[in-house]
């Protein structure tokens, strides 16, 4: 776990907020759309199928 | 102190030397059983690395020269390693400025969620590489999630060479951010502080003192996710559309070489590619050593 950062080292609530906004539009693009697709496809035909699959 | 007690007599001037002089040449060290964890590290070395790599230049040399220059500059496999390693390239680039920018929002800034986009970043280690890459061909393709709006403005994502960049920043950005993010971690905030009682604002803090140390680490970063998106195939060949000379890339010429039982040109392929990245990764070190060195004399 990280320390704390101290006040006269942190960023502006501008930067902070520009980055984070940054950081979280690459991860949703990059890694969660590609997880919520393949999620969606296994799930997307009822939760029966799924257990179907995965029974064979 | 008296000047005369610093100058020390000859003859002791001259043991140290052949000490010193020893001791480069024997390297003496202070742990025990040097000898014995050398020989199991090259033993291993070579069990895991070196011998399949020999056998890879051994295949390639069967075929002879003719055959192998033959193999490694056909139009086709010169489009092939331009493809790879210039998407490898761009891919590695973009990584290293959005991997840096994650660990560094990862680390310094508390966020609802942070622990979580902290998990999501090992997600492209433990995705399948096929699944990964149909799903970004799913995500892409002109009748994707993403695609269709793309399609909308007349860009193509998935299918041409674009396609492969994203499939290998999506598989590459893991190796920048957990390099980078330890450094980042165990950094003590007393430099920072220290430029800002001195006037520095935040970024130029950032710029001169945070970003000089972090260097060796986003190098190694960038360097991993490099040599990663050169080899990667499951996930490229996917959302590549694999047209030749256009989005072919050489991993899967070693492929389809491989099909046509050609091991002598699959291999051919495979020891040109092992020197173009030897190369680049030579470079990348040689980097690294002459940063550490300007580091050290600061």
């Amino acid at each position: 776990m990280s320390k704390a950062v101290p006040a006269s080292v942190q960023d502006s609530l501008l930067v902070r907020g520009v980055l984070i906004a940054i950081a979280l539009c690459f991860l949703g693009l990059m890694l969660i759309l590609p997880m919520a697709l393949v999620l969606t496809q296994a799930l997307g035909h009822g939760f029966t199928l799924y257990l179907d699959a995965l029974r064979d | 102190m008296r000047a005369s007690q610093l100058e020390t007599p000859a003859l002791t001037r001259h043991y140290f030397r052949r000490i010193a002089w020893r001791g480069h040449f024997r390297r003496e060290s202070v742990l025990s059983g040097f000898g014995l964890t050398l020989g199991f590290t090259v033993f291993y070395l070579s069990l895991i690395v070196l011998i399949p790599l020999s056998a890879t230049f051994l295949k390639a040399a069967e075929g002879g020269s003719a055959n192998f220059w033959a193999a490694i500059s056909a139009p086709r496999v010169i489009a092939a390693y331009r493809v790879t390693f210039v998407c490898a390239l761009v891919a590695a680039l973009i990584n290293t400025v959005f991997g840096v920018l994650l660990a560094w929002v990862l680390v310094r800034y508390r966020f609802p969620g942070r622990r979580l986009c902290d998990a999501l970043i090992d997600l492209p280690f433990a995705l399948p590489t096929a699944v990964a890459g149909i799903a970004l061909a799913a995500i892409y393709a002109p009748k994707g999630w993403v695609g269709q709006y793309a399609s909308d403005w007349g860009i193509k994502i998935a299918f041409v060479p674009m396609g492969i960049t994203i499939a290998l920043i999506f598989i590459g950005i893991p190796f920048v951010v957990r390099t980078v993010q330890p450094v980042l971690e165990s950094m003590d905030f007393a430099c920072e502080e220290a430029a800002t009682t001195l006037g520095a604002n935040r970024w130029q803090s950032f710029r001169l003192v945070v970003l000089p140390a972090l260097v060796l680490a986003v190098l190694t970063g960038f360097a991993l996710a490099f040599a990663r998106g050169i080899g990667e195939y499951g996930s490229v060949i996917f959302v590549a559309g694999n047209m030749p000379m256009v989005s072919e890339i050489a991993p899967l010429l070693i492929i389809t070489k491989l099909e046509q039982y050609d091991y002598a040109g699959a291999t051919a392929i495979a020891v040109a590619m092992l020197g173009i990245s030897f190369a680049m990764l030579l470079t990348i070190n040689l980097l690294q050593a002459w940063t550490r060195r300007a580091e050290s004399q600061r």
